[in-house]
């Protein structure tokens, strides 16, 4: 659990913690040096001795205190939990339950759409599959950290979460996926809430974050190991480019011209980086 | 006799090719203390024979009925068998997934005036975690105004078997006596929600619910059973809102008759405004 100035929810997600079901656990609380009493409330539950807190000496900002938050952890499986949110009391028994009977998969990730599926869950998918799925279907590479459990030597193995602020989450699930395979779980674990303060709320229509996701969408797709073949590779790219292309029209049309701005130097981020 | 916290009901028809695997998602629950009521309603293929083998378990008790009683009469069938305190219909085409009955039977728990919890889709919109429990104006106006939480089918909902047995259970309408029944409970008892993702609801092409599009009658009876639920003398809405939904229906409706007189399609059209004109003849 990462957390920076949420004295006002994370009582209730380690509240939530203590309430799995499942007890072999252990909880990790990350504060990012907050100044709020986000802290103060986290140590009032450190008489649990499955709870451990820390404090960073200076400011990670989000995923790179994510990967800090795996470095301390002992555990087989990781599984994020952000300070605003909650799990169910069931959440790790089913994640781990299910992970435990697929050890091929490399990580979980909750699915919403499930009458699209004939079988109930979970469902692997190979990576093929589950790209086909992200880029032809829903999108189920686009749930954030609290959505997904990971295994540990998978994360460890791929590096954990690039730095970048926006979009690192699906581009992480992106990596993973391209060699393992991927575990859909059933909704309903987690609870994700809304509300002002949060990154995804203030950066979601901005032309920084669309960018970002563009550029992640396009790498994936021209990496030399992506498992999609090369007709469908080239069915995505086209997808993924058309929609940004009417995403930067619809800006325009509007006259949003920073936005505008920002979409372009998007692409062309993009463009010179090239495959790899 | 001890009685169980929960009867899980399964009414079958013809369902050899799915029956055993949605008895075993009850065999698997973590939850144990319940009966398993499986009520064939005459099935020409093996679902009996299927059903039967799994009766080594005590909790499971498997009956026929002399004679095919129909969809909704036989849920009233099953439900008369059970002893539970809750009631948890499970049709034999769908599954549960081992938490289902513990976590549904501890919210109902948890709110002890609720009589009925059903499984909600877009806990998004929500600024609290499941469960929720919902006063009756409450219930309806999340039924009307925004999604149709009473629109889910028997699977995905848990009864407290006091309250089924008060409202005498399902009417014998085909279709929409599910969502008939839950606006009955609903307009005097608190109702709850429960997450999603408790059960698993096949789509196949043998069900009720993919044949039914087709069916002109089902629109007439949905259209008569919303118009009868928000004049009824009981129903929890204010009389602004009573108004506002009517309207609302009555332009959605119309809109219905319009296309069909467009199309040519005069008989449905007639069928449709027969039901506009005297909505009261519905009962």
């Amino acid at each position: 659990m990462t957390a920076y100035n949420r004295a006002r929810y994370i009582a209730e997600a380690i509240e939530s913690v203590l309430a799995q079901k499942f007890s072999d656990f252990e909880l990790i609380v990350v504060d990012d040096g907050s100044t709020d009493e986000t802290l103060e409330i986290a140590r009032r539950y450190v008489k649990d001795p499955r709870i451990r807190t820390l404090l960073n000496e200076k400011n990670l900002s989000d995923y790179p205190n994510r990967n800090q938050a795996a470095r301390f952890a002992l555990g087989h499986y990781l599984k994020f939990l952000d300070a605003d949110d909650t799990m169910y009391p069931h959440c790790l028994s089913v994640m781990v339950e299910q992970m435990e009977r697929f050890p091929e998969a490399g990580i979980g990730i909750e699915n919403e759409a499930e009458h699209r599926w004939s079988r109930p869950y979970p469902i692997l998918l190979s990576s093929a599959a589950a790209y086909r799925e992200h880029f032809f279907g829903r999108g189920i590479l686009s749930e954030g950290p609290s959505a997904v459990i990971i295994r540990g030597s998978v994360f460890r193995e791929f590096g954990g979460f690039l730095p970048e602020r926006h979009i690192s989450d699906t581009e992480f699930w992106l990596r993973i996926a391209r060699k393992h395979s991927l575990l859909l779980c059933p909704a309903g674990l987690t609870w994700w809430r809304q509300h002002d303060e949060q990154e995804h709320r203030r950066g979601i229509s901005r032309g920084p974050v669309i960018a970002r996701r563009y550029q992640v969408a396009v790498s994936a797709l021209m990496a030399q190991d992506c498992p999609l073949g090369a007709e469908e590779r080239g069915l995505a790219l086209q997808q993924v480019r058309r929609k940004y292309c009417r995403g930067v029209l619809s800006a325009i049309a509007r006259g949003r011209l920073s936005f505008v701005w920002s979409l372009y130097k998007g692409a062309q981020e993009t463009q010179t980086q090239g495959p790899g | 006799m001890n009685t169980p916290l929960v009867s899980v009901l399964m009414t079958a028809y013809n369902r050899e090719q799915y029956i055993g695997e949605a008895i075993e998602s009850v065999l698997a629950q973590t939850l144990k203390d319940f009966e398993l009521i499986i009520v064939d309603d005459r099935s020409i293929d093996h679902t009996v024979e299927i059903a039967r083998s799994y009766s080594r378990d005590p909790r499971v008790r498997v009956y026929v009925n002399e004679r095919n009683l129909g969809d909704y009469p036989n849920r009233n069938r099953a439900a008369e068998l059970a002893r539970g305190q809750f009631l948890k219909y499970l049709d034999a085409d769908d599954i549960m997934y081992p938490y289902c009955l513990e976590i549904m039977t501890e919210h109902l728990t948890a709110f002890g005036e609720a009589a009925i919890g059903i499984e909600c889709e877009s806990e998004h919109r929500w600024h609290k975690p499941f469960p929720l429990m919902l006063s009756p104006a409450d219930a309806y106006c999340e039924h009307y105004f925004k999604q149709g939480i009473f629109s889910e089918g028997p699977t995905a909902t848990i009864i407290r078997t006091t309250a089924f047995r008060e409202c005498g259970g399902f009417a014998h309408r085909r279709h929409i006596s599910d969502t008939e029944l839950w606006l009955r409970i609903a307009r005097k008892r608190p109702l709850v929600l429960c997450c999603c993702g408790l059960t698993w609801w096949r789509q196949h092409a043998e069900q009720e619910s993919v044949s039914e599009k087709a069916d002109l009658s089902v629109t007439v009876n949905r259209y008569l059973l919303d118009v009868m639920a928000v004049t009824h003398k009981d129903c929890p809405l204010d009389l602004t809102r009573q108004r506002l939904v009517l309207r609302k229906l009555q332009r959605r409706y119309l809109r219905l008759i319009v296309t069909a007189v467009w199309h040519g399609r005069l008989g449905s059209a007639l069928a449709l405004g027969r039901a506009y004109v005297a909505p009261a003849m519905g009962q």
